[in-house]
C-alpha cells in the first residue's frame, strides 16, 4: 500500500471548521448532536480490511477525499432533464442542497414534503421530535460523519389514511469535482394505512469525484405500504456510502428496489426490521460493475417478531477487473416464530479479472421458521449461446443478450413504468448492441 | 446437399463418431434410429455447430462448402436448422422477437429486406396455427414455462418460420404424447418439398407411422450399420436391436 492510511483525526481541524458553517450551528440541541457525531467518528477511526464489514473494500482511498463540505453549484435545469421521471412530483439537491427552483411539487393532499435546513431553520424544535422518532447510534466511522454533517434531505411525511397516486422522486446531483464530502440525509415516514411510493435517486456528472454519504431512515406505520427505489448512478471517479434504515410496524409492507450502477467505491448498507407481527418486506436489487469499479451491499433483515415474511433477490454482473460484494444477513430473534424469510444472490461473472464475494448468512433463534438462503456464481450458459446461434443470431450479439436477459428479471420487477423504462434503457445503453437487445426483450 | 464422409470425432480423446457416410439430397426424409450412445445426438449437435467436438478425420461438405469451418449461426443463415432434443429456456428473451431477429439476419444473409412488422406478425400467425401453438406462446420468454410437448412444438414452429433448406431433428419426438406427435408430426410432413431436406434422429419407430422416411439408417457404436428404406424401421420395431454387436449398445449417451 502505498499511500499513507489517513487517520480520521486527521480529517479533525477541517471538519470543526466545516461544522461551524453548517445550517442551525447555533441551535443548541442540533450542535450537541453534530459534536457528538464527530467525537465518534474520531473515536472509531476509518474502517480497514481488518474490520469484517469492510473486508474487500480498499476505503484507504475513500479517506484521501477533502474533508470539506461541497457547496452548492449552479445548474441549470436542462442538465438534468434526462434524469427527470414523467408524472412524478420532484424534489432536486443539488451537491447536497435543496434547490427549489429545480423542484416541482404539487399540491399532493396527505404528502407533506419538506427539507431539512429548511426545517431546522424555521422549527427546530419539532424537527428535533421528529429525527429522534429514528435515532441510532453510528456503526462505523463513515456513519458518524454523515451524522456529524447533518445539513439537508428530504423530509417526508405521509399522512395517515393517504393513498398517494403520485410518486415522488428525489433527485440527487453530484456536480463536486473537488474530493469535497456531501451529506445527504432523508427521512420518510409512512403513516397508519398509508399508500407511496418513493424514487431516490443519485447521479453524478462525469467529472465529479466527491464523496456522496447519504442515509435514509424510514419508518412505516400499521398498515402502511411504501414502494421504494434507490438507483444510484454516480460517475466513476465518485464514491458513494449509503445507509438505509427501515423499520416495520404491524401488517405494513415495505418493497424495497436498491439499484447500483455508478461509483468508484459504492457501498449501500441496508439495515430492515420487521419490528411489528405481519409485516412483510420485498427486495429486489440490482448491482452492474465494469472496469476497477467496487459495489458493495451490506444488508440485514432482521426479524424481530412472529408471522413477518421477506424475500430478497439481489442480481449482479461484474465486468472488467470490478469487483463486488454482497453480504445479506438474516436474523431471526428467539421470539420471531413462523418467520418466513427466503434470501437469493445470483452473480454474473463477464471477465476473467472481475471478482465477487457473497456471503448469505442466517442466523436463526426461533426454532419454528421457514429460511432460506443461497448464492450462485456464474458465467454466460453455454447451452443458452448455441441455442441463439442456432436461430441465426451471432455469438457476440447472443452474449450481450444473455446479459441482458439475466439483469432483466430484475428490472422488469420494477413497477414504476416511468422508472423501470429509463433503468431498462440506461442499462441497454451501457451493453454493445444496445440496439439489437431492445428489439429482443 | 449434405455430404458426409469418413467422419471420426471424438469428445475429450474418446471416440463417438467412428466413421460415418451419408448422403443426403434436396427433398429427402432421412430416419437415423439406434440405441442410446450411439452417436445419434452428437451427429445432430455436431452438424449444427456446437463446440466441444474433435473432428479427427473425415469432412461435412454443405451445399458446396466445408460446413465446419462455419459458426453455427453462419449454418442458420445457410439453411441448416436444429431442432434440439432439450430446447433451452431463456428467460428475459421474448419468443417471437427472437424468431425475428433470426429470420432478419437470415434475409440478411441472402440480400434481402428485412421483414416489416406487419408482415411478420402475419407469418408467425399462420405458422403456430399448423402447430396448434396458442398465441399466448408468442408473447413469452424463449420455452421459459413451457411443457415438454410445448416446447417441442416451439422448435417445429420455428423451423416452419425460419425455413431451413436442411432440418435436422433431434429427438423431437421423445417424450410426446399421442396427440402431441400428431401435431408435430403433421407440422413437419406439411414443411416437406422438394427443396428441403429433413434428418429425423429418433429413438421410436412411432414417428416413422405418421412421417414415411425415404431411408433409415440404423446407427450404432458410432457407425451407419444398416441403411435401408422404411421396411427396415418396421424390422426393428419388431426385432429391436439386438441384432447389433451385443457390446455396442450399452454406452451412456455422451452428447
Amino acid at each position: 500500500m502505498s499511500a499513507a492510511l489517513n487517520q480520521t483525526s486527521d480529517w479533525h481541524p477541517q471538519l470543526a471548521t466545516a461544522l461551524d458553517t453548517l445550517p442551525g450551528n447555533n441551535i443548541g440541541w442540533l450542535a450537541q448532536r453534530r459534536d457528538k457525531a464527530l467525537n465518534q467518528f474520531l473515536e472509531l477511526g476509518f474502517p480497514t480490511r481488518k474490520t469484517e464489514a469492510w473486508k474487500y473494500v480498499a476505503t484507504h482511498s475513500i479517506a484521501q477525499i477533502t474533508p470539506v463540505l461541497s457547496q452548492n453549484a449552479i445548474i441549470d435545469s436542462a442538465q438534468i432533464a434526462q434524469w427527470r421521471l414523467d408524472g412524478c412530483d420532484e424534489l432536486v439537491f443539488v451537491d447536497g442542497i435543496y434547490h427549489q427552483s429545480l423542484s416541482s411539487v404539487t399540491d399532493n393532499a396527505g404528502l407533506e414534503i419538506k427539507n431539512l435546513a429548511e426545517l431546522l431553520k424555521n422549527s427546530p424544535d419539532e424537527t428535533k421530535a421528529l429525527l429522534s422518532q429514528l435515532d441510532h447510534k453510528a456503526h462505523d466511522a463513515f456513519d458518524a460523519l454523515n451524522q456529524a454533517l447533518l445539513r439537508d434531505g428530504a423530509v417526508i411525511t405521509i399522512a395517515d389514511d393517504a393513498l398517494i397516486e403520485r410518486p415522488l422522486h428525489c433527485l440527487f446531483v453530484s456536480t463536486n469535482t473537488s474530493k469535497a464530502i456531501t451529506p445527504i440525509n432523508n427521512w420518510i415516514f409512512a403513516g397508519k394505512n398509508s399508500q407511496c411510493s418513493i424514487v431516490e435517486t443519485y447521479i453524478g456528472d462525469d467529472e465529479s469525484n466527491s464523496l456522496t454519504s447519504a442515509r435514509t431512515n424510514i419508518k412505516l406505520a400499521a398498515n402502511s405500504e411504501l414502494n421504494h427505489y434507490r438507483c444510484q448512478r454516480e460517475s466513476k471517479q465518485a464514491y458513494h456510502l449509503a445507509e438505509l434504515q427501515v423499520e416495520l410496524a404491524r401488517d405494513s409492507r415495505y418493497n424495497a428496489y436498491p439499484i447500483a450502477l455508478g461509483g468508484a467505491i459504492a457501498r449501500v448498507n441496508v439495515q430492515i426490521t420487521l419490528a411489528g407481527q405481519n409485516a412483510e418486506c420485498t427486495v429486489n436489487g440490482l448491482y452492474l460493475t465494469k472496469d476497477k469499479q467496487v459495489s458493495d451491499h451490506h444488508i440485514k433483515m432482521h426479524h424481530a417478531v412472529p408471522h413477518c415474511n421477506s424475500n430478497q433477490l439481489f442480481k449482479g454482473v461484474m465486468d472488467g477487473a470490478s469487483r463486488a460484494i454482497f453480504n445479506g444477513l438474516i436474523l431471526v430473534d428467539k421470539d420471531a416464530q413462523k418467520t418466513q424469510a427466503d434470501l437469493s444472490n445470483r452473480n454474473l461473472l463477464l471477465s476473467k479479472l472481475a471478482d465477487i464475494n457473497t456471503k448469505p448468512e442466517l442466523e436463526i433463534y426461533a426454532d419454528d421458521v421457514k429460511c432460506s438462503h443461497g448464492a450462485t456464481i456464474g458465467q454466460l450458459d453455454e447451452k443458452s449461446i448455441f441455442y441463439l446461434q442456432s436461430r441465426g443470431i451471432s455469438r457476440e450479439q447472443a452474449e450481450h443478450l444473455l446479459t441482458y436477459a439475466f439483469i432483466n428479471d430484475v428490472v422488469n420487477r420494477i413497477k414504476l413504468a416511468s422508472l423501470r423504462q429509463k433503468i431498462a434503457s440506461l442499462i441497454i445503453g451501457q451493453l454493445p448492441d444496445s440496439e439489437f437487445i431492445s428489439e429482443l426483450v | 446437399m449434405l455430404s458426409i464422409k469418413d467422419l471420426h470425432v471424438s469428445i475429450d480423446g474418446k471416440p463417438i463418431l467412428k466413421g460415418i457416410n451419408l448422403e443426403v439430397k434436396a427433398g429427402e426424409v432421412h430416419a437415423i434410429m439406434g440405441p442410446n450412445g450411439s452417436g445419434k445426438s452428437t451427429l445432430s449437435q455436431l452438424l449444427a455447430g456446437r463446440s466441444g467436438y474433435t473432428v479427427d478425420s473425415g469432412s461435412v461438405t454443405y451445399k458446396d462448402q466445408d460446413l465446419l469451418e462455419l459458426a453455427p449461426e453462419e449454418r442458420s443463415w445457410e439453411g441448416v436448422f436444429l431442432a434440439f432434443q432439450y430446447p433451452v429456456e431463456i428467460p428475459g428473451v421474448n419468443n417471437t422477437y427472437l424468431l425475428r431477429a433470426g429470420l432478419n439476419a437470415i434475409r440478411k444473409h441472402r440480400g434481402e429486406a428485412e421483414i416489416n412488422a406487419v408482415d411478420f406478425l402475419k407469418l408467425v400467425r399462420e405458422k403456430a396455427k399448423l402447430v396448434e401453438l396458442d398465441e399466448s406462446f408468442l408473447s413469452r420468454s424463449v420455452n421459459q414455462g413451457f411443457s415438454g410437448g410445448e416446447k417441442k412444438r416451439n422448435e417445429i414452429f420455428q423451423m416452419a418460420v425460419l425455413e431451413p433448406a436442411l432440418a435436422i431433428l433431434d429427438e423431437t419426438d421423445s417424450g410426446l404424447d399421442i396427440d402431441a406427435l400428431r401435431i408435430v408430426a403433421e407440422g413437419i410432413n406439411k414443411l416437406r418439398n422438394e427443396d428441403r431436406a429433413f434428418i429425423l434422429i429418433t429413438h421410436y419407430q412411432r414417428l416413422l407411422d405418421y412421417i414415411e422416411p425415404d431411408f433409415v439408417h440404423v446407427l450404432a457404436d458410432g457407425q451407419i450399420q444398416r441403411s435401408g428404406d422404411k421396411s427396415l424401421a418396421l424390422e426393428l420395431e419388431r426385432e429391436g436391436y439386438s441384432w447389433l454387436d451385443s457390446d455396442t449398445g450399452s454406452e451412456t449417451d455422451a452428447a
